[in-house]
């Protein structure tokens, strides 16, 4: 039990007395206009865990709670992270079990990021003991359409693929669990630096920063992911992990973020989120977009905002005082724009680029 | 013979090697230790006649000029703060130091680059006046980085 003792002493050193939530705009405030490996860093520095529950030292009673708030319909009924059965609480623990998305036979060195990985909410499932057992060698999520040794269950499957010559056993998921699992593989991609992963980790997450997942696991989690979009329970679970450790998964909160990443958007600047409603002739109106160093001239609005800046700050424009909190960029014109705010004793200045 | 002659070429050798100097030739400064201070041998006046806003060090460069860096100037407590963002990466280069109204090295000073300390030897503070700042630190493995803040 040496290295649960190992694990206690450094999930300790996580836990804050009060959990500091990750506002949930920090994707809107920051991933904004990045694109490719300035993104996914944008969301590993933004998006990672505030607080580490001690899930080492805490009753496992408390823990499997945690997990069933965490895995809840709407109907109340807990469900199986993999096969999608539901169940009520009290059945639930009878026949569950914890287990984790990512086994911890990936996580190489150093040392403290497999005990992160432990303790990460996101990486923990609630399943039945036969997805347990079919995982006890560290098994991964994939198709098992086209591998051999296929044994069907009740929902879910397991047998083995050939990935680049490689015999690897694997599970499937439930239908209803796969958008699920891929976007917390998405999610465990991102927030843990690529140099950590070994044995299967590596043939999921590959070896680079970015795009931080193998081509196999591109093809398979973003067909999941667009093919079961985010449901409430999902989001629901965001919130019940937000309260406990202090951060969102972005990919249930923004799923485009992973069309940008890896999918179809792959190589373009985020846009952000959709601005709901709002009247786009009108400069107070509409959602904020923070700064950037370009911008079309058919973009609708440069808005004199940025998580970088007061948000008290006065604003002008190649020397010019502004009083709006926007302006569009034909107003300017093409060519570059010299921005620069004053808030107190705070001074900025900002070059920007309108292009045709 | 032989011995003294072979003697006179050693010597002369060494001599010669003696004549590869490290002290440089402008400004070099010897302590007590005898050894050169490389902040004193370093030539900062091109850095000098450059008025552009930016961040020069051996891993990062920010040019403000180059559009989408956003440089901003703090005081902070008694404390000069000095940042650049690059917005389209999301990389933050922070300096700081107790604030100083003329030239001379710069105490408490710290560096920050994408949330990382950097230990610096030393910064000094060749010019500042109405119209900015020009900072020089001297980095681990005697690397020489300029920060010049203008126009804010």
């Amino acid at each position: 039990m040496k290295h649960y003792s190992l694990l206690r002493v450094v999930a300790m050193l996580f836990i804050t007395a009060a959990v500091t939530p990750v506002s949930s705009g920090v994707v809107d405030d920051y991933a904004v206009g990045r694109e490719g490996a300035s993104l996914k860093r944008t969301l590993r520095n933004h998006c990672a865990p505030s607080a580490m529950i001690d899930v080492v030292s805490m009753p496992w009673e408390t823990y499997f709670e945690i997990l069933a708030a965490m895995q809840t319909d709407d109907a109340a009924m807990v469900v199986d992270g993999v096969t999608a059965r539901a169940c009520t609480m009290a059945d639930a623990r009878m026949s569950l079990t914890t287990c984790n998305v990512i086994d911890k036979s990936w996580f190489g060195f150093p040392a403290d990021y497999k005990n992160k990985s432990v303790c990460d909410l996101y990486n923990g499932l609630l399943t039945c003991a036969d997805v347990v057992q079919a995982r006890s060698s560290g098994e991964g999520f994939a198709s098992v359409a086209g591998a051999s040794e296929v044994v069907p269950a009740s929902g879910w499957s397991r047998g083995v693929i050939d990935l680049d010559g490689w015999s690897m056993p694997v599970v499937e998921p439930a239908d209803a669990m796969k958008g699920m699992i891929a976007r917390r593989m998405f999610y465990m991609g991102t927030i843990y630096p690529c140099s950590i992963w070994c044995a299967d980790g590596e043939k999921f997450f590959g070896g680079a920063e970015y795009p931080g997942l193998s081509d196999f696991s591109i093809g398979t989690y973003l067909v999941w992911h667009r093919s079961w979009p985010v449901a409430d329970s999902e989001r629901r679970c965001n919130d019940e992990v937000e309260r406990r450790q202090g951060n969102r998964n972005p990919f249930v909160d923004y799923p485009d973020l992973a069309e940008y990443l890896w999918g179809e958007h792959a190589g373009k600047p985020y846009p952000g989120a959709d601005a709901p409603g709002g009247d786009d002739d009108d400069p107070s109106a509409g959602v904020r977009i923070p700064l950037r160093g370009v911008y079309s001239i058919s973009d609708k609005w440069i808005d004199f905002y940025s998580p970088y800046v007061p948000e008290n700050a006065s604003w002008s424009i190649d020397g010019r005082g502004v009083t709006d909190s926007r302006v569009s960029p034909a107003d300017l014109g093409p060519g570059a724009h010299e921005l620069k705010y004053r808030s107190g004793v705070s001074s900025g200045k900002l070059i920007i680029k309108i292009v045709p | 013979m032989k011995t003294p002659f072979l003697f006179a070429i050693v010597v002369a050798m060494f001599c010669g090697s003696c004549h590869k100097t490290d002290i440089p030739t402008n400004h070099g400064l010897i302590g007590d230790d005898g050894i050169v201070d490389p902040a004193e041998t370093y030539d900062f006046s091109p850095e000098l006649a450059d008025g552009s806003t930016r961040y020069i060090s051996s891993d990062v460069v920010l040019r403000y000029d180059e559009g989408g860096v956003l440089a901003q100037y703090d005081i902070v407590s008694g404390r000069s703060v000095y940042r650049f963002v690059e917005l389209s990466t999301g990389c933050v280069v922070e300096f700081s130091c107790r604030t100083v109204a003329g030239e001379g090295e710069l105490t408490d000073a710290h560096l920050y680059v994408e949330g990382s300390e950097i230990g610096i030897a030393r910064a000094y503070m060749h010019r500042v006046n109405s119209t900015g700042a020009w900072i020089e630190i001297l980095a681990p493995g005697d690397k020489h980085y300029v920060l010049v803040m203008t126009g804010m």
